[in-house]
């Protein structure tokens, strides 16, 4: 198991609303198709879809926020 | 290089650098020795705050504006004060407030307590500790800021006379030039070396301005405001600060000070990158959202 | 490197011992709260900041910072540096904060044991990496590199998270005490993360504290949160401090013998002053208790 691996597939799973909305609807083959071996899909897959769906939601809504606080040269160059 | 073997142009040049390299130089000495310690953070009493930022009649227009929005004074006809008969002045504490109290039993003109002598000793009171701590000139930096001040003007000006008697011996009469900037150079001296306030005074005002921009971001997100937060935000920030929701009666009465008196933290203020607050946890670390 | 790692440990958490000689309380600062910060100062020990709204903060402001640090004592909180991963902790940031640290004078600083990105791709808020051995080494070796720069260890938090980590081989007390056991760093406790966290998924929050390292425990948060789906609790700091977590914290003050330093957390929806003065007397009294039923552990 590739923890580095795990940890950045969850990094784009909480902060790619396309990536979780097709992680919710097929777990395992979506985890694979992100480059996953199958132990590590299914390990993803385990996480809870309402927790997610949840965490998700809030993960958006700080980003959302942040990049409203931030100045707009920062959002200009993609660094809110 | 022999400054005054210049000619005309080229010294009237090196003359205006060396007028401005002194003076920005004088600027940079006085705010350095009057800037001390870091100020102490006071808001007990929201009057101190306006008389610093401000002076004596801010302090009153805030005053005023407090009263009114407590209800122990009233605005008639949109110009006129008038105490409210039962505000009982005699309850206020505050010898400030119940001053005005006292000056608008019979209605009057709000500008008119500018002029009231009592008051204008009341508002003076604040004075002396402010100058204590260093935040107002008193009359040891005022002194300091007159010998650095005539220092400067004397340099600038015998730097002048010299060149002008070189001119004069060598038979040339176009001096007009170097006398304006000399007189100029030396009004400016003086002129910028005299705020009201010292370095470490604008720094507990931009200080306050920083460390209460939420204050300000809120009151104006909102009607109602209490009146504490809104004596508060018009200390610190000015009545321009003050939504109109809050002080209806703030272009009417007081239309200068509602103009011009508004935040001069510029950019430094309320551009923070999250600084906390809004409707999604801020920039803390609690969650948001979920529903 | 982990050999290393505990030697530094031990010389350095006897210098995360702080000073303190009694129980303090205070609250996380925000703008909106600063009015009634200030005019209840005899009534608040200290104030805890959030580093990251100062990283890009002009001159000015951070001046401002340092002088409300002169006044009342300031912790420095960062959100943002990503100590909790097999990745390196966020160098840029970590320069702030090290830079903040220097300008501000705190007397401490925190971060959580959380990941927030990874490469470039932000995921916005914390989030609970895997609970195993890389994640350790990682978070160590991150902390390394802040003790490096900051020159004081930090305070970490445990975090509150909705989503059961994948592929963790430790629950959370087992993987909060290998990483302090072999680090220098503090543990600053969150006691309502750590009951959300026993209410999500299902174990007693009391028995979960049993097994941390209190002895490392100087610095408690306190917060509240709401129900969301499911019935599960949302860590939000928008609400009141619920009367477990006083329970909760009335336990650490029994079994520590260190004196703690108290933090209530507000994030928005912000009551009157009094309002949350009344949590940090709520507070108090639980401290108090907790002292008189002392039980070292």
């Amino acid at each position: 198991m590739r923890t580095s691996v795990i940890e950045a597939y969850l990094a784009r799973l909480y902060s790619e609303p396309a990536e979780a909305q097709r992680f919710l609807a097929d777990p395992e083959r979506t985890a694979i198709r992100a480059g996953l071996t199958p132990p590590e899909a299914r390990e993803v897959a385990r996480l809870d879809p309402a927790a997610l769906r949840i965490s998700c939601r809030v993960f958006e809504r700080k980003r959302a926020w942040k990049a409203r606080g931030s100045s707009w040269w920062r959002r200009l160059l993609g660094r809110a | 290089m022999n400054p005054f073997a210049l000619r005309g142009p080229e010294f009237l040049m090196f003359y205006f650098a060396l007028g401005a390299a002194l003076i920005l130089a004088m600027v940079w000495i006085r705010r350095s020795r009057e800037s001390g310690d870091d100020p102490r953070i006071d808001t007990s009493d929201p009057y101190r705050i306006a008389f610093l930022r401000g002076g004596s009649a801010e302090t009153l227009r805030v005053a005023m504006m407090n009263l009114i929005n407590r209800g122990l004074l009233r605005v008639e006809d949109d110009t006129y004060l008038v105490t409210v008969s039962d505000g009982r002045p005699s309850l206020i504490r505050h010898p400030l407030e119940r001053r005005i109290l006292e000056h608008f039993t019979a209605p009057a003109k709000a500008y008119e307590v500018f002029t009231d002598e009592e008051l204008k000793a009341l508002v003076g009171h604040y004075r002396a500790p402010l100058e204590n701590a260093g935040m107002l000139a008193g009359p040891s930096e005022t002194a300091q800021r007159i010998r650095w001040s005539l220092g400067v003007a004397i340099v600038l000006i015998a730097v002048a006379a010299a060149k002008i008697q070189i001119a004069l011996a060598a038979g040339r009469r176009n001096i007009g030039f170097l006398i304006v900037l000399a007189v100029g150079f030396s009004i400016v001296a003086m002129v910028l070396n005299f705020p009201r306030r010292t370095a470490r005074g604008d720094h507990a005002v931009r200080d306050l301005q920083n460390l209460f921009a939420g204050l300000k971001d809120r009151s104006s997100s909102r009607t109602g405001a209490d009146a504490a937060d809104t004596v508060l935000l018009a200390s610190i920030f000015g009545l321009g600060a003050v939504p109109a929701e809050a002080f209806p009666y703030r272009d009417k009465l007081f239309p200068q000070a509602a103009s011009g008196s508004t935040s001069s933290c510029g950019s430094s203020c309320g551009s923070s990158d999250g600084g906390g607050g809004g409707g999604c946890g801020g920039g803390g670390c609690g969650g948001c959202g979920g529903d | 490197m982990a050999a290393e790692a505990a030697v530094a440990a031990e010389a350095a958490a006897e210098a995360v011992v702080e000073t303190n000689t009694s129980d303090r309380f205070g609250i996380s600062w925000r703008p909106e709260l600063a009015a009634g910060i200030f005019e209840n100062m005899p009534r608040i020990d200290v104030l805890e900041v959030i580093a990251d709204d100062y990283f890009h903060a002009s001159a000015d402001r951070v001046r401002s910072l340092r002088t409300l640090a002169r006044q009342i004592p300031v912790m420095l909180h960062g959100v943002g540096l990503g100590m909790a991963s097999t990745a390196p902790v966020h160098p840029r940031k970590l320069a702030h904060m090290a830079r903040l640290i220097d300008k501000v004078t705190p007397e401490s600083w925190s971060e959580h044991l959380a990941f927030v990105r990874w490469g470039r791709r932000e995921i916005g808020h914390l989030a609970a990496p895997p609970r195993n051995e890389d994640t350790v080494e990682g978070t160590l070796e991150n902390i390394h590199r802040a003790v490096r720069l900051t020159g004081l260890p930090p305070h970490l938090e445990n975090i509150a998270t909705l989503l059961r980590p994948p592929a963790s081989s430790l629950d959370e007390p087992e993987w909060i005490s290998s990483i302090l056991r072999r680090s220098p760093a503090g543990l600053l406790l969150d006691l309502h993360n750590l009951y959300a966290n026993g209410r999500n998924f299902g174990y007693d929050p009391a028995l979960a504290l049993s097994r941390l390292p209190l002895d490392r425990v100087t610095h408690v948060h306190l917060a509240g949160g709401r129900l969301v789906d499911d019935g599960l609790l949302l860590d939000d700091h928008k609400h009141p401090v619920p009367d477990p977590v006083y329970e909760l914290l009335a336990m650490v003050a029994a079994r520590s013998a260190k004196p703690l330093t108290v933090i209530l957390e507000r994030d928005g929806e912000y009551p009157e002053m009094s309002a949350l003065l009344a949590e940090l007397d709520r507070a108090r009294a639980a401290v108090a208790k907790g002292r008189r039923e002392c039980v070292p552990a």
